[in-house]
Formats: structure tokens, sequence, C-alpha cells
């Protein structure tokens, strides 16, 4: 036994590593990068905001106008449905329908009118656009397990919606950063989770994402404690120092003790650069009646002053990407209290948001977008909803076309062409990923030609004759 | 009854082994550090952590039957430890803790409010897993919470809503898989968790549809998974060389009109009753809400029309827990969560082999599972050792510190407990907390494989998924700040009364303040004081409890050296060093990533 163990680590050992076949599609992708932070004149940041669980989105942008209105009241049923006095109606000067937010969330009216806040209609995972006799069409492919949780999240942060999920290994932020080197000056990662490890900004390079406390000073990134004694001084420096690098074959050991390393060292440099650059504003993030800030409220928060402290953080920050995870919107019961105070909490903070980055004047350098695994089922399954395809989302900041319901808003009608199951109101996504997530990765910096690496599917989204699909026009034209 | 100490065990001691209980006689002899290794190694993976001392009883018995005895053991519910928090209520033992916290009792029901302050969910937890007797049940449990990872979120705080659920779990970790399934279906807690409860068929008069989420996630994430498997556990391809779907979106439709018509039961069951007060109590059906049509499930298995609801589900349930993925598929994952996350193939076969058939003609018997994944060779003399073995769990380093230094009162002044009893508020601080996943996902995917080196091997690590760049450190920190010194304490305490009952009182300031307190209780190492005066001893025996004497010679090498910065002058520094070597193993690869 003992001699065969020897063996075969002298063969491993002497063919080096191998990689496996499964990983070999996307290889080609880690090709060097063309681009640096450098590059770039101008500090942008996109903010992935994932609502997880699957948000039942056609109640947070719902048609307001009398006819359509009862449509989607009968088909909601009283357990789901908000009446018109609990929906406050969006200004409607820019677009053909009147449509309306909960009336808990005022400040996404707010934000809609002034201009900063565009909803995307009926986006989701798809393979090519298809109409209902396409889709019952079997022979042609849809993406790889609708309605699952898992996939479906997956499939809104790769922009892939044809890999099982364990080859669901890059995120398309992540085949973005990969385009512009992925980190910083001083070699921290362009990539900033405030959420931990998430597939969206995972990049060929493997460079671990931050994930930021609460706290600020010493304690804004959170380093190996160094109190009472030199022993554990002199012990921090066996890690940071990889005293340790090299002495193990197992390969867990090692990831362990690379990542435990530069964990360290990143929240220390961080720490550094974070508090330098830190500029204070007054917008607070705590609801007056409440006295306390939300989870979510501390996430974006935290957005705001890491934004603000680009000029120090990494060395100097050109391009930064932002993770939240706002959880639970798997409404299965209690759709009505469960949607509210979370949406009431989403309002509140995205107000907070724009306005803080207004107050440090960083409000046309950043746009946030929102994703969620699937829209759910217009029909009630008791006191909520059920998985569904397409949903509505969000998009808000200085450089977006604001006061603008996008994409294709479905006809409240189970019989309609966009609905793929008419027993439970699902609907069949008008816009697809590649071509909500295009318009992002072009104002990002991605030249057009490289479009492909980040979304490896858009080609299907192309129109003859392009080069890009064609804009939803979520941007302004000149941002 | 074999009289060989330790066989499947340490294989290359075999021979020797069997001519030493040939020659010499039983149970007399002391345990050989090769059978005091393999006892901690099989610690590691079926206990939450054993102290020197138990490891030698281990090895002493013999493995086999430590294992034997562990198998047949009674499972402690967590239940016994919330009724415990009401009866130290009425017994007036947490008395000083209401006073302390200067609260206002709910007048209509005082004991569930003191109780609730506790956690009783997570002291029930922290309880019985540090003190139970019955670890190999409480680690197969964790490992199930996992897989069938229903969470407390957005189940009300009611009396036994939580430990309820995570009872099923304990009843049947030894025991039946379809009879875990089964009663996983009816809990309560499931029904809230992914909506079953109330679960109407389609009817004319309303527009309402059965819910699909717990038939999607029974078929998902508790039984099949979402591509056929062979027994090795590979998923099967069809000509074109894609994998085969276990099911479809029409399966998934006809297994949730299977699942409807069960409501909360207890005294007052009805169905659509939003809420109910008896979470321990499973659902029961109510058969007018049932759909009795005929539905497939599962490609061609035919419910038939015009069953009682209850003989549907447990039809479906039969054909689940017949469907050849389930061995390879749970199997597997049980693997991962108890010895390596990387299980060769051919393990993976034997384990659901186990599954398949108990020897005695019996499937899904849980304990021949567990007994196949903890004696298989591969688990003990792994083919491929560089990429064998798992990060350790947040939560089981936690309760490592805990179980392999146990906690003890201090001092004369112990706030009137007899026993050591609290949960510690850094149970979750890993991202890690019991029954606290953020969804029925659970807190890592199976699958996840980190990126850089071990994605290029192909390699999977679910745990790296929560060790982050944040909770890496914390958890470091933290242990630190817990194990160093008693005065680490204080951070602890400081204006939570919560606490502050875990904390005497000694002296009064001139102004009546009470200014110095030790805790009520901190971990016992008397044992490793004496042994910390020769610091290659203190390491040997750390080494032997933490790392199964598998301390790579750098690492010790350094440690040794670390550990000699502090002098030996005294008992306090004695025990510093102790809670150092302690600390600076917890945090070197030996003991994180664990092997074999």
């Amino acid at each position: 036994m003992a001699t065969n163990r020897r063996n075969f680590l002298r063969n491993t050992a002497g063919a080096g590593v191998v990689a496996s076949g499964l990983f070999l599609p996307w290889r080609h992708l880690a090709v060097a990068a063309e681009k640096t932070q450098n590059d770039f004149d101008d500090y942008r940041a996109l903010v992935f905001l994932l609502f997880d669980g699957g948000m039942d989105s056609f109640n947070l942008l719902v048609p307001y106008d009398d006819g359509e209105h009862e449509r989607y009241a009968v088909i909601r049923t009283d357990a789901l449905k908000y009446t018109r006095d609990q929906l406050l109606p969006l200004d409607d000067s820019e677009t053909d329908r009147r449509f309306s937010v909960p009336s808990v969330a005022p400040e996404l009216r707010d934000l809609f009118n002034d201009g900063d806040l565009a909803f995307l209609a009926n986006v989701g995972p798809l393979t090519r656009h298809m109409n209902r006799e396409q889709y019952l069409d079997e022979s042609l492919l849809k993406p790889l397990n609708l309605e699952s949780h898992s996939d479906q999240v997956a499939q809104w942060q790769t922009a892939d919606s044809f890999k099982p999920l364990s080859q669901q290994t890059v995120g398309w932020l992540g085949r973005v950063s990969d385009r512009f080197s992925s980190t910083l000056n001083n070699g921290l990662s362009m990539q900033v989770s405030m959420s931990g490890f998430n597939l969206v900004q995972t990049g060929s390079s493997g460079t671990p994402a931050l994930s930021p406390t609460s706290g600020l000073g010493q304690d804004a990134f959170e380093v190996l404690s160094t109190t009472w004694t030199s022993a554990k001084s002199s012990a921090n420096e066996d890690f940071e120092l990889g005293r340790f690098d090299g002495r193990y074959e197992n390969l867990l050991r090692n990831e362990y003790l690379k990542r435990f390393k530069h964990h360290n060292s990143d929240a220390t440099t961080a720490n550094t650069d974070f508090n330098d650059g830190l500029v204070e504003f007054n917008t607070s993030f705590e609801p007056e009646d409440r006295g306390w800030i939300s989870p979510f409220g501390s996430s974006m928060q935290r957005i705001v002053q890491m934004i603000s402290a680009h000029q120090t953080f990494g060395g100097g920050a050109k391009r930064q990407t932002f993770f939240v995870n706002f959880d639970g919107w798997d409404h299965h019961k209690r759709l009505h209290d469960e949607f509210n105070w979370r949406i009431e909490d989403a309002s509140f903070v995205l107000q907070a948001f724009r306005d803080a980055l207004a107050e440090i004047d960083m409000l046309d350098s950043v746009v946030l977008f929102t994703a969620s695994d699937f829209g759910r089922t217009l029909v009630c399954n008791g006191t909520g909803s059920d998985h569904g395809w397409g949903g509505n989302a969000m998009i808000l900041g200085g450089p977006v076309n604001g006061k603008q319901v996008l994409g294709h808003y479905p006809e409240m009608d189970l019989g309609g062409d966009q609905v793929s199951n008419p027993v439970r109101g699902t609907f069949i996504p008008t816009t697809s990923l590649e071509e909500y997530y295009a318009e992002l990765a072009l104002w990002f910096g991605l030249d057009e030609e490289d479009l492909e690496l980040a979304l490896p599917n858009v080609s299907s989204f192309i129109p003859e004759g392009a080069s890009k699909p064609d804009s939803i026009g979520i941007l302004d034209a000149d941002a | 009854m074999s009289l060989i100490p330790v066989s499947p065990f340490v294989h290359s001691f075999w021979a020797c082994a069997l001519v030493l209980a040939l020659l010499a006689p039983p149970a007399e002899a002391e345990p050989t550090q090769e059978e005091l290794e393999a006892a901690s190694l099989l610690a590691s993976r079926a206990t939450f952590g054993m102290t020197y001392d138990q490891i030698v009883e281990m090895a002493e018995q013999g493995l086999d039957e430590w294992l034997d005895e562990q198998l047949d053991m009674e499972c402690t519910p967590l239940g016994r430890w919330e009724k415990r928090l009401f009866d130290m209520y009425d017994a007036g033992e947490l008395d000083e803790f209401v006073e302390l916290m200067g609260i206002e009792l709910d007048e209509d029901n005082p004991a569930w409010d003191v109780v609730y302050r506790f956690g009783p969910f997570d002291t029930s937890w922290y309880m019985t897993v540090a003190n139970a007797p019955d670890q190999l049940c409480q680690r197969v449990a964790w490992a199930l919470s996992q897989i069938f990872a229903a969470h407390m979120r957005s189940i009300p705080n009611l009396p036994y809503a939580h430990t309820s659920y995570y009872d099923i779990l304990l009843k049947h970790a030894l025991g039946s898989y379809r009879d875990l399934v089964e009663d996983v279906t009816y809990s309560s807690h499931m029904g809230e968790i992914l909506g079953h409860v109330n679960s109407s068929r389609s009817r004319a008069d309303q527009v309402r549809i059965p819910d699909e989420s717990f038939a999607r996630e029974l078929m998902q994430l508790f039984s099949i998974g979402l591509v056929e498997l062979d027994l090795d556990g590979t998923p099967r391809t069809d000509s074109s060389g894609e994998p085969i779907p276990t099911y479809d979106r029409d399966d998934v439709a006809n297994l949730a009109r299977v699942m409807t018509g069960l409501g909360f039961g207890g005294e007052h069951a009805r169905f659509d009753n939003d809420w109910t007060n008896e979470w321990n109590q499973p659902m029961v059906m109510f058969n007018w809400h049932h759909d009795k049509d005929e539905k497939v499930i599962l490609r061609d298995t035919v419910i038939s029309a015009g069953q009682a609801g209850e003989t549907d589900v447990g039809d479906a349930l039969d054909a689940i827990h017949e469907h050849p993925n389930v061995g390879p598929f749970i199997g597997r994952q049980l693997i991962q969560r108890l010895v390596t996350s990387n299980p060769e193939p051919e393990y993976v076969r034997r384990v659901a082999e186990a599954f398949n058939d108990d020897g005695q003609g019996a499937r899904g018997n849980l304990r021949h599972v567990v007994k196949t994944i903890l004696t298989d060779p591969e688990a003990n003399e792994p083919r491929r050792p560089e990429r064998f073995g798992k990060l350790r769990e947040p939560v089981i380093r936690v309760m490592n510190l805990h179980r392999m230094f146990p906690m003890e009162l201090v001092g004369e002044d112990t706030r009137g407990l007899t026993e050591p009893f609290y949960a510690p508020d850094f149970l979750g601080v890993g991202n890690q907390r019991p029954l606290d996943a953020p969804s029925v996902f659970s807190f890592y995917s199976p699958v996840h494989s980190p990126k850089g080196d071990l994605s290029k091997n192909g390699l999977v690590a679910p745990e790296f998924q929560i060790f982050d760049m944040l909770t890496s450190i914390r958890l470091n920190n933290i242990l630190w700040d817990r194990l160093i010194s008693d005065e680490m304490w204080r951070r602890w305490v400081q204006s939570r009364p919560w606490h502050t009952w875990f904390h005497a009182f000694d002296y009064e300031d001139e102004n009546g303040d009470e200014v110095w307190w030790h805790p009520v209780m901190h971990h016992d190492i008397s044992d490793y004081e004496d042994l910390s005066r020769r610091t290659s001893d203190l390491v040997d025996r750390l080494d032997l409890v933490m790392t199964h004497g598998s301390l790579n010679s750098d690492s010790r090498e350094r440690l040794v050296e670390r550990i000699d910065e502090i002098l030996p002058s005294g008992t306090p520094m004695l025990r510093n060093r102790v809670w150092f070597a302690i600390w600076y193993i917890s945090s070197l690869p030996d003991y994180i990533v664990e092997t074999y």
C-alpha cells in the first residue's frame, strides 16, 4: 500500500498539474487581459443587487390603468393582489402605460420620477427569443432546469443558460474583470462582495472577493488580532509570511494556507486604503422612525463608503464591481407580509444610496442593477406564489435613463403569446440576460468585440450585421 | 466480539495486532500510540470532539465495539433540553437571571418569555451536542440538517417549534431513510418552509394551484438530484453524451399534486389554518383538498386515481426511495460531511451498495450506510492522499473546542448553576449556525469548486464557500479572544445582562459598585497544565487530541518555538502556554483540513 502511494505521488508530481477535461471549455477565457485599471480616465462602478429566492416582481411593478389593474387583480386574487389604493402610480409622462409600486415603497416612486430609476420588464435567462409556440417545441433548447432555484440563480450570475450547476464556475462580472486584469494597482481585487462568495464576481484568476465588515477604522476589514503577547504576533507572522508554504502535499491544505494568508494581508491593505480615502457624508441609512439600520442598509452604506474611497483603495481604482445579496424572497406563503417589509426596507435604502452618492458627487459614476432567481407565478397557491421565469428588474444610478419601464411588460392575460404556463401564469422573458448585461458591460468599458468573452451566448441576441445586441435604452446615450 | 482492538481502522497493524492478541491477555494492555491515533481519527469524523481520556477509553474498548455501541445508542432529542429550560424556570433556577435582565415578563406566559431569551434552539443544540453520549447520532443528524436544510427564519418562536424539526433528524439519523423522508414530508416545519402546508388541489371555483416547492426540492435535494447517476455517483449520459434528467416539469407538477391536502395538525387541526401553536405535531391529510386524479411521477410511476391522500404520499415516497439515485446521491453527501470532499467513485459505490442492501435485504438503512462510510478502506488509507480530506466546518471547530476541552464551573458563586450551561453566542460566527442556513440549499453547494488549484484539478471543497476574507479571520480571532485569557471575557460581557449572568462579582468598590468578577465557567485544561512544563509533551498530547497524531514535522517545530516564547513560570503562564498551543494548532492546515 505504502509503496503504491509513494509511486502515485511521484507520478503526479512528474506530470505537473493535470487540468480536468471538465474545465477545458472555459480555459480559452484565461487569455492575457488587454486592459488595466489605468487605461481608464474616469471611475465607474457596477453594483449587482441580488434578491435571492425569486422576488415576486409582478407585485413590485404593477399595472395601474383601470382595466389592466382589474385583470391583474382577478388573476392574483385577494390573497396576492394590491388594490389600487395600496399602490402609488408612477409618473407616466414617458411610458405608454401607467404603472405603480406598492405604497410601502414611496422612495421607489420618487427615484423613478426623479429620473434615476428605470424598470426592465420581463427579463430572464433565454437561449434565444421565443414565443409560446416555440417554447412548446421540444426541439428548441431552453435554459437548463427552469424554475430550479440553484440553477436559475446561477444562470442570472453567469449569463450562461446551457451549463449544469456543476459547470457554472465563472460569473459574467468575473469574466468582464478578467479583461481588466481583475486586480487593482496594489493587488487588491477590483471585486468587492458584501455577502461573501458569489458566482457573478468569480473570474478565471481565482482572486477572492473582499467581504468588508460593518466597522470603521482598523475594524473596517477584519485582520488577525495582535493582542496580549509577542507569541501571537510571531504566530501571525508564521501565516502572513507563508512559513508553511510548500510544506504540504495535500491540495486542500495548500488552498487553505493560500487563502488564509491572502485574506489577512488583503484585509490589512484594505484597511489602510479605505481609511485614507474615506469621505464623510450625512445621508442616513437609518429610517427615522426605526432607530436601527437594516443589514441591507448597512451593506449599501458600506458600498457608498467604499466608492468614496476609490482614489486610495487598491492604490487607486478606476473600475470596481460590488455584490450584495438581499435574501429571503421565496414567498410561497404569506406573500403580502413577507414582501411588504422587505420592499419597504429596499425602497428606503435605495433612496439613501442614491442620496449619499449624490452627496459625495459620485452618482454619475455608479449603476446599480438587480437580479433574482426568477419571477413568480401570477396564480396563487394559497397565500403565496410559486417559481416562475421572467421577472422585473430595477436599474438605478446617474447614468440611468430613468422614468422608463423598459422591455415589454406582459399583458395581464394568461392566454397571451408570452405565457409559458397558462395554468400558473408564468412568462417567457422578452428580454434576455445577455441584452440586459451587454448594455451595462459596454458602459463599464468592455469592448464590443469582447462581449462574447463575458456573455458566452450573446451572439444569439445580436442582429445580423450588427456587433452588439439592440440597445434596450437602460443608459443615457451620452453616458 | 472481536478481541482485536482496532481491526478495520489500522490496516497496517492488522498482522501485528493479531499477533499481540494471540500472545498477550486482552484488555489489560495499554493502548499503543497507533491505536490512540486511530481512535482520535475516528473521533474527528464520528463525534464533535473527544477529550484525551475519552480517546483512551475508545482505544481500550476497541474501535469496532465503540462504533457498534454508538450505532446502537439511543439518540438524545434536543427537545429534552428545551424542556429542561422550562423545568429550570419552574424550579426557580433562572430567577437571578430574570432579575439581572430587568425585564417585565409576559404575564400570560412568563415561562416561555424567559426560556425564549435563552434562544431555546441554540441552547438545546449546544448543550445536547456538547454533552450527549450519542455523539455519532448527533454528528450524523448535523450532516442531515445540511441535506434536509429546513431553517428557522420564517417559523414563529414558539415552544418546540425548532427543536422538534431537528429531533426528526435525530430520530432517524441511524434509522431508516424512508422513515426519515416521511417524517420530513409531514413535518409542520418543512410544510411551512417549503410551502406544502395548505397546498390544495386545483379547483374550478378558485384561482389556485398546488405549491411545487416541496415536490421539487424533495427530488432535487433530499433524494435523487437532477441527473441520473451510476452507482458510483458518476452522471449517466445519453447517446449524445448529455446528462439524463431524473425528472421533468410535469413530474414536479404531478408530485406537487400528490402532496396536496396537508394542513397543520394538533388540537385545532383544520385545512387553511395559517397558524399553529403546535409545531411538534405533524401535518395531517385533509382528503377533500387532496387531488385524487391519477398522477404519473418519476417518468413512469403511476399513482392510481381515487386513493386516500396518505396512500398517495406513501406510494410516491416508496417510488422515490426505490430510485437508484438515492444511494449515490445521499451517500456521497454523507461521505462529504463525515470524511472527504472528493470521495473516489469506488468509495461512493460501496456506500451506495450499503444503502441499497444492508446485508439483511433492507434498503435505506442509514445505520449501515454510516458504518460503511466510517470503516471503508478508502476512508482510512486513501488511494490519492493529495486530494483527500475536507475543510473542517466552522460549527465543528467551535464544538471541537468545547468538547475536547469541556466547560466547568469555577469559583464558589455559580449563580445558582449546578453545571456549565449556556449557548456560545459565537456558534454562528463562521457563517454557519445550526438550522440557520440562508435557504434550503444550505450553507454551501456540494459541488462548489474553489477557483484556483482545486478547480484546475477538478476538485470540489464545499466548505470553502463560506471560508471568506471575513469569516476565516474572524473565527480565528474569536477563538483567540475566548481561549487565551479569562480577561478577554470582558469584551463579551460588557453591557450585556445575558453575559453578566455568567459572571460572579468578587467585591464592591468604594461606591458600592461591583467591579470585578470572574466567569462562572471556563474551559477545563487542568490536565494540560503540568504537561505544559515540557513543550514537547504538551504538543504530543494536543497533536493526539486535535490532529490524531498527524502534525506535520515543520509545523510542529515552529509550534514548539512559539510556545517556548512564553516562559513556563507559574500556573497562569502554564495555562497560557496551553491556550496558545490549542489556538495555534486550530489555525494550522493539519487541523483545519482533516485528512486521515
